[in-house]
């Protein structure tokens, strides 16, 4: 858009105008030079230079019909030039000041001028016309089709003349009313009528008739100098430009201004209206400008029965039933509600009370309309407003309630259907706009953000990045939402999570979800598609553009610029083909391949990079992309087929790679006896320990009398005999004796010596080689090869089995339901292929299987689970708690239902719970937590009503469970116990660690990201419980227990707490062991606490104690304690347990205790049996 | 009887099922309203003594039934009502009467009340239901009375304790569009009925409930202490704690006086889950003694002894 195609610079000087031949490839130009320059579009040069003006030329424009310029110029001149002869045919003379306009009339032989000596004039060319037309009325250059009665009849008139008896070009009217010089006269598409703009900022209508042209009313609000004024081509508009830097619009009719753009710095010169589509053309200061003034998309809502309420380009509503692909008549007029020459920008629909808001115009001037639609279509009817008022935007978002928007206040008002604000809010000054999204919430659209905002709750639920966001269209199911800018589509969930986004070219104008979850997208000449992954196709090519508003099987219905309903017929196979690969649904990508004719390089492309080549290659007939195919999905048969057929090096070189690596031998030997790669052919058959071949190879050497070749292969067989003939066939006399000598050949060793004429004395050989037997030759391990490689057959695929037509074995149900065949089909490889390998151990036995990763566990786990599920008695249950113990896979999540026997049978076997007394408040916390109550009817004794909170989040993916309280406390609670520790209050402080340990065993959570915090917790939980622990005993020691009372200072120092507690433990070991005249370790306790703490009072004590310390660096009392080496505290007897020891743990923190401990309950946990056994805990649901 | 309600009838039923009982005892209903129907002026006047029964004024609503059965009666004769409707208000006032009688001394007008046709909905078969407890009353059309279709069809709810399918009173929006009493119900179910992974699509959904009571609660007209405590439930349900604390808050300011028991039964319970959601144990145990010293034979507090019980088993079976 908008990009530059070329540079014309013939010119000498500033060129005033320029203007596009309706139907050549040619458009003329004007300029400074006096000169006016015809070029080609096609060559992209000047044809021709045509001359005559004496000045300046300000305009040109070519005749509609006839091969003719017109151009004006500061000579005061007007000249009409032939482009075919490329002469000058008419100076039009009479304007005393410069002409600074003149154009033909679209159909009649007129001209109309405007020059700065403040006159418009009109001037009559059927002379000319006439003088330059065969006598029969046609043309040399097409013919006067359009010329009617009339135009017969004034010609066959004679001749006007002017003064000198001029009758090719006549004035026939002079407007004067300009009070200064006019710049600008257009002559009215159709009517009599022409629009003059000038200097004294006025614009003015002129009519005429035959006889006469007079004033008809002027159009004032310009600043300054109007340059430019035309007539709107379709509309009953004026459109002027001024040098005050507007644009502005004004109602032929009445004259008043409708509308008005102003730009901040820049004077307009010039304004053009493009021949055909809804664009204007603004030249200024600094570039060119080209807008709608107005937009052409009609606006456009549905309800929930299959039907479409639109409003026409007559401002009325209609309805379109999708079913019937009926159109309605129209329902009610708009004309009289909407804002004049502003076209309805929304429209919302209310179903329950059959009414309808609508918004037009922008900015202070928008408004909305409130109006019930009539129940029976009687035609355009005058609606009854119920409400209106100021606003930019306006929809329903309740049943009861609707919003509107004031963009300059930035204020949300929600109405109810009495059209009475029942609450105001205002939003961020960067709002521009809003849409409807669910019912209740809106999107806020900001210039680099989309919000999901709550209108009741007044909070934002959602946020994306994305910038200029202008449309959104929810998928059928309501799952996703597809946000559309001018070059962007993003789709999110209905968490407003990124699912997708994607950047197209072309502007996008509207989009629509079919059935399947596809969303199909115009642009301004195209129907696209694009999937959820991203993937994207064109579906149609638009003649024109089209706004998309419901997709439904073949039939995308499409609302056009003229206000219709159109149904295009489309053709869904490839997205719906590309969909079914995608979600690995195979029958129907085959029953797709079997009923449609998808061809193309597209499809194949995408198959290819999508990773089915297999799918690919059936819609391929070049032998080339089908070896490249097949060579991809690894069939070798079809590969070989077409290698035969094309031939070339790389294609056998590449077979022949593909055939090594499957280990398909004969296609590999295939390959190199094709390529005559010999030597690796030579290897191959030593490889596979085909000696007859090797042998062969051997002869074929001895025959080429390749010596190198004939050597490598003597060796491969071992053949010392050969080998000794090779030596010696080279010369290498020595080499062949000392070989016939190693081997123990010494007659042939004899024979050498006596051939080569020396004695046995003049030979000494290392003895090492006398005395090592011969070695001999290694052979093949694998000899029984002369078939392929012992793997097992690479199994067809899916749609290998399926296209060679062997349905029999395909369950294509099973095999799409458990998620594609691969990886069952590379199991069933594996398990095939290596069932009596060695590598194997068949003891593997079933408790080993629980040391495999988590996917293991979770599976065990599952049916576990189902089990437990399978016993849970959830016959009394109302039907909420069912499902939620239904889809229970947590024993949070069995708490919350109330089936407190299976979370506490999960907590025994999944962390060996065996104390339960500790959870109660907690069960009794996560059942209370889902359960309400409200009062319905009061007079009933009864007439509360159970209500039950699900967790939000998990109903939203689809599965209801009941709300588990807990995550959202633990970082509070964590602050909690740090804070309790840091003020001294230890058993306070180890209780809530506790407690967060009840509520993790007991939550219920939704992602990894809650586990792992989950799981960080409770390290600290067990640190912090193991650290106090042991400071309490420390301080429950009597005074003459020194030994003990320094040992457990030090335990306390290796526990993980956060640097600002261990400092606290430093210091207690520190001062500990300095006053036991332990010097040693208090100085290791001192540098510990320098390491954390550099400065302050206690940093100073500390180096004190580190620097007396260090001076003598004994310990009077030996205490176990090693800082250095591997070891872990028994939570039980706080003693270290040192690697190598048994530890036996419990299984919710993971807690070590010596031997002696096990089958007690957990000091830490005070509920986990130490050494139970369990899974682990299972956190999410 | 259904009758499109005209606004001075509208605002006494919003008032009437937002709780507000005490407000509509104290209007004056012949000089305060204007009904255009005289039909209206004695609905209203049912609902005013519906109030007082409520709030156990049962002598002034004796003489308000008395008033009105006049009223029925000089209206029929002056044709302002038909005899056929006469006769249904006049069987209404009987049944009104005798549930008073019920109330004060405890006894059954077994004639009276096996006379009133159980298939048609009526406020006479409502109250039948209500003093005839045990007796299963599902007239099989909302016509006539939809308010009295409606209300029995919550009885039964309560007393099988199934769930009643939110379409069947959605469906009846097609046809009572402007019934208060039908928004009142689908805005309960929608707290109530059984979340789905579709329930959102529903009219009767938590949101929607919420911004009905959110609106009720914010009309000065209908902002009541019932009301505040289906609003608590509604941000509970939707997982709106910081606003469900500002709501009970709140309540502590609107006059607890008239709150019937049934409604602090539910407030109890939900202060409950927000303490409990909020890990608020020592406010958690407070309520949870509240609840089981004021209603010790609700089924709440049953199921938490139940629960309590299956808990102790639990800790024995593994110690």
């Amino acid at each position: 858009m908008g990009t530059l195609i070329d540079r014309f610079e013939d010119h000498d000087g500033p060129v005033r105008c320029v203007a596009f031949h309706p139907t050549q490839p040619i458009f003329v130009s004007g300029g400074d030079d006096y000169t006016i320059k015809v070029w080609s579009t096609q060559t992209r040069k000047c044809m021709f230079t045509l001359t005559g003006h004496l000045d300046y030329v300000r305009t040109v424009f070519f005749h509609h019909e006839l091969p003719w310029i017109i151009s004006a110029s500061d000579d005061q001149t007007i000249r009409i030039w032939n482009w075919q002869n490329r002469k000058e045919i008419a100076c039009l003379t009479g304007h005393n000041h410069y002409v600074m306009c003149a154009q033909f009339h679209p159909k009649q032989d007129l001209v109309v001028s405007a020059s700065l000596d403040q006159t418009v004039r009109v001037w009559d060319i059927s002379g000319l016309v006439k003088k330059h037309s065969a006598p029969s009325g046609a043309s040399s250059f097409g013919g006067h089709s359009s010329m009617n009665q009339f135009d017969q009849y004034s010609r066959n008139q004679p001749p006007q003349q002017d003064i000198f008896g001029n009758t090719d070009a006549v004035v026939k009217y002079v407007l004067e009313g300009h009070d200064k010089g006019v710049n600008w006269a257009s002559f009215h598409p159709e009517l009599p009528l022409i629009v003059s703009g000038g200097d004294d900022r006025a614009v003015k209508l002129w009519r005429m008739s035959e006889t006469r042209a007079w004033e008809v009313d002027g159009c004032r609000g310009h600043t300054n100098n109007v340059p430019c004024v035309l007539f709107h081509p379709t509309e009953d508009l004026i459109i002027s430009v001024g040098e005050d830097k507007t644009i502005r619009t004004w109602d032929l009719n009445s004259r008043s201004p409708v509308k008005q753009f102003k730009r901040e710095n820049d004077r307009f010169w010039m304004i053009v209206a493009h021949p055909n589509i809804n664009l204007f053309a603004a030249c200024h200061d600094s570039g060119v400008m080209v807008f709608k003034l107005d937009r052409e998309r009609p606006a456009s809502t549905q309800n929930q029965l299959q039907e479409l309420f639109y409003i026409n380009n007559d401002n009325q509503v209609q309805k379109y039933n999708f079913s019937s692909k009926a159109t309605s008549l129209p329902l009610l007029s708009l004309k009289k509600i909407a804002l004049p020459w502003n076209k309805i920008k929304n429209i919302s629909y209310n179903a329950s009370e059959n009414s309808m808001l609508i918004q037009s115009g922008d900015n202070d001037t928008g408004i909305y309309s409130y109006f019930n639609l009539p129940k029976e279509i009687v035609g355009a009817l005058e609606p009854s407003v119920r409400g209106e008022g100021k606003a930019n935007s306006a929809y329903f978002i309740a049943r009861n309630r609707f919003v509107t928007f004031l963009k300059s206040s930035h204020k949300l008002n929600v109405h109810d259907l009495n059209n009475n604000v029942t609450k105001a809010i205002t939003l961020d000054s960067d709002v521009k706009d809003i849409i409807p999204a669910t019912p209740g919430c809106i999107l806020l659209l900001k210039p680099t953000t989309v919000v999901l905002y709550d209108v009741q709750q007044k909070k934002e639920i959602g946020l994306l990045q994305m910038s200029n966001a202008k449309y959104a269209v929810w998928s059928n199911d309501g799952q996703y939402l597809a946000l559309l800018s001018k070059h962007t589509i993003v789709i999110v969930n209905k968490k407003f999570e990124t699912v997708m986004s994607m950047h197209e070219t072309i502007r996008i104008k509207s989009a629509a979800w079919d059935d399947t979850g596809v969303l199909l997208y115009s642009t301004l000449n195209h129907i696209k598609y694009v999937l959820l992954n991203g993937d994207k196709g064109t579906i149609k090519t638009l003649e024109n553009t089209m706004y998309i508003t419901k997709v439904q099987n073949s039939n995308c219905f499409c609302l056009n610029r003229r206000g219709e309903v159109e149904c295009l017929e489309i053709d869904p196979t490839e997205y719906r083909f590309k969909k079914a690969l995608i979600n690995k649904k195979f029958n129907e990508v085959l029953r797709i391949i079997k009923n449609s004719n998808l061809v193309g390089e597209n499809i194949i492309a995408y198959l290819e990079k999508s990773g089915y080549p297999e799918v690919a290659l059936q819609f391929v007939q070049d032998p080339e992309t089908r070896f490249d195919l097949s060579i991809e999905c690894h069939d070798l048969t079809v590969a070989l087929s077409e290698a035969k057929k094309i031939n070339t090096k790389p294609i056998w070189e590449k077979l022949g790679r593909e055939a090594l690596s499957q280990g398909n031998i004969e296609i590999v030997e295939l390959v190199y006896q094709q390529l005559h790669l010999l030597d690796k052919l030579s290897f191959l058959y030593l490889a596979t320990g085909d000696e007859n071949k090797l042998s062969k190879m051997a002869d074929i050497a001895e025959k080429r009398e390749d010596i190198g070749s004939l050597f490598t292969n003597s060796i491969y067989l071992g053949d010392v005999e050969r080998k000794i003939q090779t030596f010696l066939h080279t010369g290498l006399t020595p080499l062949a004796y000392a070989t016939a000598k190693s081997n123990g050949l010494d007659d042939i060793a004899e024979k050498i010596l006596a051939d080569a004429g020396v004695d046995l004395k003049d030979i000494s050989l290392p003895d090492q080689l006398l005395k090592s037997k011969p070695s001999g030759v290694l052979k093949p391990i694998n000899k029984t090869t002369s078939k392929n490689w012992p793997l097992s057959e690479a199994k067809l695929s899916f749609f290998e089995q399926a296209l060679s037509g062997n349905f029999e074995e395909l369950q294509l149900e099973d095999k799409a339901a458990n998620g594609g065949s691969t990886i069952n089909e590379k199991s069933d490889m594996i398990d095939s292929s290596f069932a009596d390998d060695d590598y194997i151990d068949d003891n593997l036995g079933e408790e080993d299987a629980w040391d495999l990763g988590d996917d293991d566990l979770d599976v065990e786990l599952d049916n576990a689970e189902e089990e437990i599920e399978n016993q849970t008695d959830t016959s009394k249950l109302p039907k909420e708690l069912k499902t939620w113990v239904k889809n229970s896979k947590t024993p949070g999540a069995y708490i919350a239902a109330g089936k407190f026997d299976t979370a506490a049978s999960m907590l025994n076997k999944q962390a060996g719970i065996k104390n339960f007394e500790p959870f109660r408040q907690r069960f009794l916390e996560v059942y209370t937590a889902s359960k309400l109550n409200i009062s319905t009817f009061d007079e009933e004794s009864s007439g509360n009503l159970p209500v039950y909170i699900s967790d939000v989040e998990k109903a939203n993916d689809g599965k209801v469970l009941g709300l588990v309280p807990g995550y959202d406390q633990l970082e509070e609670l964590v602050q909690e116990g740090f804070r309790l520790f840091k003020s001294n209050q230890l058993e306070s402080s180890i209780g809530i660690f506790r407690k967060i340990i009840y509520i993790i065993a007991t939550l219920s959570l939704t992602s990894d990201e809650e586990e792992s915090k989950c799981k960080e917790i409770l390290d600290i939980c067990k640190e912090y419980i193991i650290g106090l622990q042991i400071e309490l005993a420390r301080r429950a020691l009597p005074p003459a227990e020194i030994k003990r009372n320094l040992e457990l200072a030090a335990y306390f120092t290796h526990v993980k707490l956060q640097p600002a507690h261990r400092l606290n433990a430093l210091q207690v070991a520190m001062t500990q062991s300095f006053k036991a005249k332990n010097y040693h370790y208090a100085s290791y306790f001192a540098t510990e606490f320098l390491k954390i703490m550099s400065s302050g009072n206690r940093a100073e004590q500390a180096r004190k104690i580190q620097a007396k310390a260090e001076n003598i660096a004994t310990d009077a009392i030996s205490i176990d304690f090693d800082p250095f080496t591997d070891w872990e505290i028994c939570a039980g007897d706080f003693v270290p347990i040192y690697k190598g020891e048994e530890i036996i743990r419990e299984k919710i923190l993971g807690v070590g205790y010596s031997k002696s401990w096990k089958g007690k309950i957990c000091k830490i946990t005070l509920v986990s049996e130490i050494g139970g056994i369990g899974s682990g805990l299972r956190l999410r649901n | 009887m259904y009758l499109t309600p005209e606004k001075e009838l509208y605002t006494v039923i919003q008032q009437y099922y937002s709780g507000k009982y005490a407000e509509i005892v104290a209007l004056d209903l012949d000089t305060e309203f204007d009904f255009s129907n005289v039909l209206y002026d004695i609905e209203a006047h049912f609902y005013k003594i519906r109030s007082l029964l409520l709030l156990e004024n049962y002598k002034e609503a004796a003489e308000f039934l008395a008033d009105l059965e006049k009223r029925i009666v000089s209206n029929n004769e002056n044709d302002l009502i038909d005899a056929k409707t006469a006769q249904v208000l006049l069987t209404d006032v009987k049944v009104l009467n005798s549930f008073i009688d019920f109330k004060k001394l405890n006894s059954i007008d077994n004639e009276l009340l096996d006379s009133i046709d159980d298939a048609t909905p009526s406020l006479a078969l409502v109250y039948k239901g209500i003093i005839k407890s045990d007796q299963n009353l599902s007239p099989s059309s909302p016509d006539l009375d939809l308010e009295s279709y409606i209300h029995l069809l919550f009885a039964n709810f309560a007393s099988d304790n199934k769930e009643i399918d939110p379409n069947t009173i959605i469906g009846l929006k097609n046809h009572y569009s402007d019934s208060l009493i039908l928004d009142f119900a689908i805005a309960w179910l929608g707290l109530s009925a059984p979340t789905t992974p579709n329930s959102d699509q529903s009219v009767a959904n938590p949101k929607n409930s919420y911004y009905f009571f959110d609106e009720l609660s914010s009309s000065a007209n209908t902002d009541s202490v019932k009301n505040a405590i289906n609003l608590l439930a509604c941000h509970l349900k939707l997982g709106n704690v910081p606003e469900a604390l500002e709501v009970t808050e709140k309540l502590k300011t609107l006059s607890s006086a008239d709150a019937l028991p049934s409604w602090n039964y539910s407030l109890l319970i939900n202060k409950i889950a927000l303490n409990s959601i909020t890990s608020n144990t020592t406010e958690r145990e407070e309520l949870l003694t509240q609840i089981e010293k004021n209603y010790p034979a609700s089924s709440y507090v049953n199921d938490l002894k139940e629960k309590n019980e299956l808990f102790d088993s639990i800790v024995s079976t593994y110690n």
